[in-house]
C-alpha cells in the first residue's frame, strides 16, 4: 500500500477546506445575513471538527483497513456499498460544485468570454491524469504548490489591506437567518469526507495528529479571514463581488500606478481549483471502485467524465441555476452526508471495537 | 622444434580474423620456444622488448613458469591465465607468454593506448575549484575517483556489456553508504542488458531508466570527478563506462541539476541566491514565451496599461499573428543555438553577428517581428541555461508550453505545469522521489536543496536516496 | 490503427495534445491577438441626451512607433440603453470594446438629477471593469470632458486619472471611485461624494461638438479629436491663466466634489469645504491653513500661514439625554510656512516654534467656522458623507435606533445630531 504521510493529509484537508469558500460563498452569503455569515461559518466549522475527530478516532482504531472492510463487518455487505454510495455521488456533485465556482470565476474575469469546451479541455484530462497518477502523486503535488498557494493569499490579504479596510458591522441579522443560510450553504462544506474514503492510505499515527490539526486550523483560519476581510474591505457593496479571494486584490486609487495584480488571483485560483478537483475526483473514484468492486480505476473515471459533461450540460455555467440547485435540493442531501454518515461510521466503529476486544479475549484463552 | 608455438599464433591470429595489428615473437632457448602474442595497437613494443624480451634473453639460469613470473618478469603485472582467456587478454592490450616446456599461460600488462589527459570539461566550468575532468579512458576515470576517496570502502565493480564491445562498465559506490537494494536493482539491470555495442555511457542510460520512454532525464551524470565524489558520498552509484567521459549516477532527483559544483566552492549565502535565480531561470525558460502568448491572445487586461501599449505598438502591422510570430522567433534562435553548436570556432563571431545583428535587430527595424517578442524569446533561450543540464527537455516543454499558452491561455499553462509537476512525482525509481525534498518533504534534506547552509551545518547525510520517507510507505 | 490506439493507450496526453492542436491552434494562429481584436478603452463616459444615452470612449490607438507614445481618440455611440450605445460605439469602431484598462468614469452634472445609478448600472455589472475606476462627473458633456481630456493627454501629458487620483489623495475627503460610490448608494447613509471637473470651453469648440453629435455615429466615431480641439491645459484654479488660455478648452480642477443623495446631486463642495471634512480624515494631513491679521513680536497684522503636519483624531459617539452627540477631538501638528507681511520687514531671527495664543485662538476659529459651514451644507442636503451614521450604529447601537426611531424623517438625523470639534493645536515637532 502507497500511504501518504500525516502532513500531505494536512495539506489535502487544507486545500478542501478552501474549496468553493473563497470565490462565491461570502458574497452570496452576504447577501442574506451581511457580516454575520462569518459566525454561520464558524458554527459549522466548530461541528465539522466533530467529524474530524470521528475520523481521528476511526482511523486510528482502525489503521489499516478501508473504509467499506470496516463497514461491512457490522452492517453488512449492502449497507456498507449504500453509504458509499452516497458518498460518491457527494463527491461527484461537490465535483461540480468546484468546477463550476471556478468556471464563472474564470468566465467573468480572466477570459472573458464563454470558454466552456476550452476549460473542460484544460480541467478534465490534468485532472483525470491526476487520479491515474494516484494519491501519492497528487498529495506530493499539493506539497509542492502548497507553500506558493499560501503566498498567493497571503499577497491577495496584504493587498487589501492597501485600501481603506474597517471592521464590518457585526450582530445585525437575527440567528434564525444565520441558522438558515449556513444551512442553505451547507453543500460547500463536508471536506473531510474525503478522508474517509482513502482512510487506509493514509499513514497517521497518534503522535502526527497535532500536526494535521495546524493544517486544518490554517485552513479555517485562512477561510474565515478572507470571508473577514472581504467584507471589511466591501462592507455594503459585498454582494456586487462575486470573486471574494481575486476581489480582495483590486485596490484602491491610489495603486494605479502598479498595473494589475490579478494576475495573483488568478494562478492562486487555478491552482487551487485544480487541486480541489483532483482531491474530489480521486476521492469520487475510490468510492466507486469499492461499490462496484468488478471496475477497476479507469472505469471510474471514465464514468465520472461522462457523468461530468451529462451535469455540465445541465448546471455549470448556468450561475442562477446552479445557486438554486445547491441552495434547495443539495443542503438536504449534505445533511445527510456530512453529518449523519460520519455519525454512522462513528457508531458501527464503536461497537465494533467490542467486537474486537472479545476476540482479543478468547485468543488468549485459546493460548 | 617451435612447430607447435606456430601453430598456436597462427591460431590466435586466426581467431583474429588475421588482424593487421597482431604481432608475435618467438623466442628460442635451449628447452624449448617461448610464443609471445599481443597487438601492436593496445600495446607498447617498446615496453615489450624492454621489460619482457630482452631480460629473458639475458637471463641466465634455467627458464621456466615459476622463474619467469618470480625472477625475470618481477618489475611487470604479471597473472597467470587460463586458455579461454587469452584472446580477451590479448584484447585488453596485454601480452600473453606461453611456451612448449611450460603449461602454464602469462600475460603480462604492456597495454599503452592514447588517452587523454584530465582537463576541465567545457560544460561544467567552474570559477574556483577542481578543473580536473574525466576522459574517455575507464583506468584514468577510477584513478580519479579513487585519488579522492581514500577509503577501503570503495568498491569497483566492473561487468562487461555489449555482444561485440565487451564494453566494461563499471560499478562503483561506497559501500556502507549506498543503498544495497539500489546496487543489486542496477546490477540485474546492467546484466540484462542485450546490445551489440555501448559506445558511450548514454548508450546504457535507457536500460537503466524506468520509464526509458519519459522526455525527463532519470539518471543523473558528470564530467567532474568531484562532483560524481560528492554523488557517492550522499549514497549514489556511479557508472563509468569506458570509452566515455560521462559517469552516470544513479538515483537521480532533479535538485541535482539545480546545485552546480560551483555552489559548493563558493560562500553558502551566495550559493542560496544562485539557485533561486536558477530556478526562476527554468521558471522563465519553461513558460516565458507561453505566457507571453496567451497574454498577447487572451488576457490583455491583466497587462498593465504602459507594457499593453508597448505591445500593441510595436506589434501593429506586422505580416504575423502573435502565434505565429513567436514561433518564428523560436525557430531562429533554435537554429542559431545549432548552427554555433556545430561551426567551428573561428566562425563563432560570424553567427553572432548575424544572429543579433541581421536577424534581430533588422528584423525587429523591418517590421517582421516585435521587439517584445524578441526580447522574451531570447529571455527565455538566455534562461535555459541557468540549468544546462536541462536543456533539452527544457527546449521539448517551451514548445508545448508555447502550444499551451497561445492555444489555451494562462489556464492551459497553469493546468500544463500541474500535469507535469503530477507526472514528476510519479518518477520515483530506486525509491528516490524525483522532486525531493520538496515533494514530499524531507526535512534534512532541505539544508542542501535551493537553500544551502554552512558545511558544518549539514549534520545528517541526505535521506532523498535512502529507502523509505517521512510517513510515506 | 490498432498500433495507434495502443499509442495512444501509451501516451494518453498525445491525444489531449492532438484536440488541442485541432481545435484551438488553427484558431490561436490565425488570431491577431486581443489588443488588435479591441479597442482598449482608457475612460468611459456617458451622457443622457434628452431619452437617449449616448456614450463616448476614449480609447488608445495603437500606431507603429518606435517612441512608444499614446495616441487617444474619443468614439461614440447613441442608443436607448447604455449597453446599445456600446453596441453601436462598437459597431461604428469595428471592434469590440476592453474595459479593463478604464481609469475613468465620468457622467456630466445634468444626469445627478436623476438617480444616477441608473445610467451607470451597466458598468457596474461588467466583471472586467475594475472597481476602482474613477467616477467624476463635469459640467459640460461627458464626451467633451474626454476630448478635451485626449488632446491634453497628447500635447501637455496631462493624464485624466493621474489628475484624479492626485485630488483623490491630497484633495477628497474619500475616494472618488465606483465602488466608493455604491457604498454610499447602498449603505444607511445613502450619500456619496464623486469628484467634480470643470470643463470650459470656448465658443468655436462648443459649436463644433454639438453639430457633431447631431450628425451620424460614424462621424463621430472617426472624429479625431487632436484636430478639432486645440489642447490646453489649466490644472490651477487661478483665474489669470483662464483669461490667458482664451479659445482653448481647459479642464479645470479646482479640487471641487458633489455630494450625492439617492444618486442625486445635493450640494457641491469647495475645496475648503472638503478641507474641513479632511480634518476627520486621518490619512489626509497636508492641509494649510491660514490666519490673518496676526501680531507678533515685531510685526503687527500679518497673515501666517500653517501647514498641518501630523493630525491625531479621536471621534466618540456620546448620548447625553437621548441626544446624540458626535464629538470630535483633533490635535493638530503645524508647522509655519509662510509669512505674509504686507510691506513690513520681518526680522530673521524670528523662530515661530511658539504657537501663542492668539495663533491658536485664530487658527481653531478658522478651522471650526469652515467646519461649521461644510456641516451646514451636509445637514441642508441630509447628506452624511462623514460616517456619523456607521458611528454610531457600530458604538451605541441600541440608542441610536431608539433615537432614530423618535424622528419624524429618518433621513434626517443628521440635523438632530450635535457635533462638538474640540481642536487643540501644536507646533509640530
Amino acid at each position: 500500500m502507497r500511504t501518504i504521510s500525516a502532513r500531505q493529509t494536512g495539506i489535502i484537508i487544507f486545500l478542501t477546506i478552501l474549496a468553493n469558500k473563497i470565490l462565491l460563498l461570502p458574497s452570496i452569503m452576504y447577501q442574506q445575513t451581511k457580516a454575520d455569515s462569518i459566525f454561520g461559518i464558524l458554527v459549522i466549522f466548530f461541528v465539522e471538527l466533530l467529524i474530524l475527530s470521528i475520523f481521528l478516532y476511526v482511523k486510528l482504531k482502525f489503521p489499516n483497513e478501508n473504509l467499506q472492510e470496516i463497514l461491512q463487518k457490522k452492517i453488512g455487505h449492502f449497507c456498507a456499498k449504500f453509504i458509499i454510495f452516497i458518498f460518491l455521488i457527494f463527491f461527484l456533485f461537490k465535483t461540480m460544485l468546484t468546477y463550476s465556482v471556478v468556471y464563472v470565476y474564470l468566465k467573468d474575469l480572466v477570459y472573458q468570454d464563454e470558454f466552456g469546451f476550452l476549460a473542460i479541455v484544460c480541467f478534465l484530462p490534468v485532472v483525470n491524469h491526476g487520479v491515474i497518477c494516484g494519491l501519492r502523486s497528487i498529495s506530493r503535488t499539493f506539497e509542492l504548490f502548497f507553500y506558493l498557494v499560501i503566498a498567493g493569499i497571503l499577497f491577495c490579504f496584504g493587498i487589501a489591506f492597501f485600501t481603506e479596510i474597517s471592521m464590518p458591522v457585526f450582530f445585525t441579522a437575527n440567528p434564525l437567518t444565520i441558522f438558515n443560510t449556513s444551512f442553505k450553504y451547507l453543500f460547500s462544506f463536508g471536506d473531510y469526507l474525503v478522508l474517509f474514503v482513502f482512510i487506509e492510505k493514509i499513514n497517521l499515527k497518534k503522535n502526527d495528529v497535532k500536526k494535521f490539526l495546524r493544517f486544518v486550523i490554517l485552513g479555517i483560519l485562512i477561510v474565515s479571514s478572507i470571508f473577514v476581510i472581504f467584507y471589511a474591505k466591501y462592507q455594503i457593496t459585498a454582494f456586487m463581488h462575486n470573486n471574494a479571494l481575486a476581489d480582495l486584490l483590486v485596490f484602491s486609487v491610489q495603486f494605479n500606478a502598479i498595473g494589475r495584480l490579478d494576475i495573483v488571483a488568478m494562478l492562486t485560483i487555478m491552482t487551487l481549483g485544480l487541486f480541489q478537483l483532483e482531491i474530489f475526483q480521486y476521492a469520487f473514484c475510490e468510492s466507486f471502485s469499492m461499490v462496484f468492486t468488478k471496475l477497476n480505476n479507469k472505469f471510474a473515471i471514465a464514468v465520472f467524465d461522462i457523468l461530468f459533461f451529462v451535469i455540465y450540460f445541465i448546471l455549470i455555467g448556468k450561475y442562477e441555476l446552479m445557486i438554486n440547485f445547491t441552495t434547495s435540493y443539495l443542503c438536504y442531501f449534505s445533511l445527510l452526508s456530512n453529518f449523519l454518515l460520519p455519525f454512522i461510521i462513528f457508531a458501527v466503529s464503536f461497537s465494533k471495537n467490542k467486537r474486537i476486544k472479545n476476540k482479543g479475549v478468547r485468543d488468549e484463552k485459546s493460548n | 622444434m617451435g612447430q607447435i608455438i606456430n601453430e598456436k599464433i597462427n591460431n590466435f591470429k586466426k581467431q583474429l580474423h588475421n588482424s593487421d595489428d597482431f604481432s608475435s615473437r618467438v623466442f628460442v632457448c635451449k628447452k624449448g620456444t617461448i610464443g609471445f602474442v599481443f597487438l601492436k595497437s593496445m600495446s607498447d613494443p617498446t615496453l615489450f622488448s624492454q621489460s619482457i624480451y630482452l631480460p629473458i634473453q639475458n637471463f641466465s639460469d634455467e627458464i621456466n613458469a615459476q622463474s619467469l613470473i618470480e625472477k625475470i618478469l618481477k618489475n611487470n603485472v604479471v597473472e597467470k591465465i587460463n586458455e579461454n582467456e587469452i584472446i580477451t587478454n590479448i584484447l585488453d592490450g596485454k601480452v600473453v607468454i606461453f611456451s612448449d616446456f611450460f603449461d602454464e599461460i602469462i600475460s603480462v600488462d604492456i597495454a599503452k593506448y592514447p588517452t587523454r589527459i584530465p582537463s576541465e570539461p567545457p560544460t561544467s566550468p567552474v570559477i574556483q575549484g577542481p578543473r580536473e575532468g574525466f576522459v574517455e579512458d575507464f583506468n584514468t576515470n577510477i584513478t580519479l575517483l579513487r585519488r579522492r576517496i581514500h577509503s577501503k570502502d570503495l568498491v569497483f565493480e566492473t561487468l562487461n556489456v555489449g555482444k561485440v564491445t565487451q564494453t566494461k562498465v563499471v560499478l562503483s559506490y561506497i559501500e556502507g553508504i549506498a543503498d544495497q537494494k539500489v546496487i543489486d536493482e542496477i546490477k540485474k539491470k546492467i546484466s540484462k542488458i542485450k546490445i551489440d555495442g555501448i559506445v558511450d555511457s548514454y548508450y546504457i542510460l535507457s536500460f537503466l531508466e524506468k520509464r526509458p520512454n519519459s522526455l525527463f532525464k532519470q539518471i543523473g551524470n558528470s564530467e567532474k570527478p568531484d562532483v560524481v565524489v560528492s554523488k557517492m558520498l550522499e549514497g549514489k552509484v556511479a557508472i563509468i563506462v569506458d570509452n566515455s567521459p560521462i559517469v552516470l549516477t544513479v538515483p537521480f532527483i532533479l535538485i541535482e541539476d539545480m546545485q552546480s559544483s560551483n555552489d559548493y566552492y563558493t560562500n553558502h549565502h551566495y550559493s542560496t541566491v544562485v539557485r533561486f535565480v536558477r530556478m526562476f531561470g527554468l521558471l522563465i525558460a519553461i513558460v516565458a514565451p507561453g505566457f507571453y502568448l496567451a497574454l498577447q491572445l487572451f488576457h490583455y487586461n491583466i497587462l498593465p496599461l504602459n507594457f499593453l501599449i508597448t505591445i500593441a505598438d510595436t506589434t501593429q502591422g506586422l505580416p504575423f499573428t502573435p502565434f505565429l510570430e513567436i514561433l518564428f522567433i523560436f525557430l531562429l534562435f533554435q537554429i542559431l543555438y545549432e548552427v554555433s553548436l556545430r561551426l567551428p570556432s573561428y566562425l563563432g563571431l560570424a553567427t553572432s553577428v548575424v544572429g543579433a545583428l541581421i536577424l534581430g535587430d533588422t528584423g525587429v527595424k523591418a517590421g517582421l517581428i516585435s521587439p517584445p517578442g524578441v526580447i522574451i524569446t531570447a529571455l527565455a533561450k538566455i534562461a535555459l541555461y541557468t540549468v544546462p543540464e536541462e536543456q533539452s527537455q527544457i527546449t521539448v516543454l517551451q514548445i508545448v508550453f508555447i502550444i499551451l499558452g497561445g492555444s489555451l491561455g494562462i489556464l492551459g499553462i497553469v493546468t500544463g505545469f500541474v500535469y507535469v509537476v503530477n507526472y514528476l512525482n510519479t518518477l520515483d525509481d530506486f525509491n528516490s522521489p524525483y522532486l525531493a525534498p520538496y515533494a514530499p518533504r524531507i526535512k534534512e534534506d532541505l539544508q542542501d536543496a535551493l537553500i544551502k547552509v554552512a558545511p558544518n551545518e549539514m549534520k545528517s547525510p541526505p535521506k532523498s536516496f535512502s529507502g523509505s520517507k517521512e510517513g510515506e510507505k | 490503427m490498432k498500433k495507434a490506439i495502443e499509442w495512444v493507450k501509451k501516451y494518453p496526453f498525445i491525444l489531449v495534445l492532438i484536440v488541442i492542436l485541432v481545435f484551438f491552434t488553427p484558431f490561436a494562429i490565425f488570431s491577431p491577438g486581443e489588443s488588435r481584436k479591441r479597442a482598449i478603452v482608457l475612460a468611459v463616459g456617458i451622457d443622457k441626451i434628452e431619452d437617449k444615452y449616448e456614450i463616448s470612449f476614449l480609447t488608445f490607438i495603437p500606431t507603429q512607433n518606435q517612441e512608444f507614445t499614446q495616441s487617444n481618440s474619443v468614439i461614440s455611440g447613441i442608443g436607448s440603453s447604455v449597453s446599445e450605445a456600446v453596441l453601436d460605439a462598437q459597431l461604428t469602431l469595428g471592434k469590440d470594446i476592453g474595459l479593463s484598462h478604464a481609469k475613468t468614469t465620468v457622467v456630466n452634472e445634468k444626469m445627478l438629477e436623476e438617480d444616477v445609478s441608473a445610467s451607470i448600472d451597466y458598468l457596474s455589472r461588467i466583471a472586467s471593469l475594475p472597481e476602482n475606476t474613477v467616477f467624476i462627473c463635469t459640467n459640460t458633456t461627458a464626451k467633451e470632458l474626454l476630448i478635451a481630456t485626449s488632446s491634453l493627454e497628447e500635447n501637455v501629458g496631462l493624464k485624466l486619472d493621474q489628475l484624479i487620483s492626485y485630488n483623490a489623495n491630497e484633495v477628497y475627503f474619500v475616494d472618488t471611485s465606483l465602488e466608493a460610490f455604491y457604498k454610499g448608494y447602498y449603505g444607511p447613509e445613502k450619500s456619496s461624494i464623486i469628484g467634480y471637473i470643470e470643463h470650459i470651453k470656448d465658443e468655436q469648440s462648443s459649436q463644433g461638438d454639438s453639430s457633431s453629435s447631431e450628425n451620424g455615429v460614424a462621424e463621430q466615431g472617426g472624429e479625431q479629436t487632436g484636430q478639432e480641439m486645440q489642447g490646453g491645459s489649466a490644472s490651477s484654479d487661478e483665474e489669470k491663466q483662464r483669461g490667458s488660455l482664451k479659445g482653448q478648452s481647459q479642464i479645470l480642477n479646482r479640487g471641487e466634489a458633489v455630494v450625492l443623495r439617492e444618486g442625486k446631486q445635493v450640494a457641491k463642495l469647495n475645496v475648503d469645504n472638503l478641507n474641513s471634512l479632511n480634518l476627520l480624515n486621518n490619512k489626509k494631513s497636508m492641509d494649510s491653513i491660514k490666519i490673518e491679521n496676526v501680531d507678533i513680536e515685531n510685526n503687527n497684522n500679518v497673515d501666517m500661514i500653517f501647514l498641518v503636519k501630523n493630525k491625531k483624531i479621536a471621534i466618540k459617539s456620546v448620548f447625553e439625554n437621548n441626544i446624540p452627540i458626535f464629538v470630535i477631538n483633533i490635535t493638530l501638528g503645524i508647522q509655519l510656512t509662510e509669512i505674509n507681511a504686507k510691506g513690513q520687514k520681518i526680522e530673521k531671527e524670528v523662530q515661530f516654534t511658539d504657537i501663542n495664543e492668539e495663533i491658536e485662538t485664530k487658527v481653531q476659529s478658522k478651522l471650526k467656522t469652515q467646519f461649521a459651514q461644510t456641516l451646514k451644507i451636509l445637514r441642508d442636503s441630509k447628506a452624511d458623507v462623514i460616517g456619523v451614521y456607521d458611528k454610531f450604529y457600530r458604538e451605541n447601537r441600541a440608542k441610536f435606533i431608539k433615537f432614530l426611531n423618535s424622528l419624524d424623517n429618518k433621513d434626517d438625523y443628521l440635523n438632530n445630531v450635535v457635533f462638538m470639534l474640540n481642536l487643540k493645536i501644536q507646533p509640530d515637532g
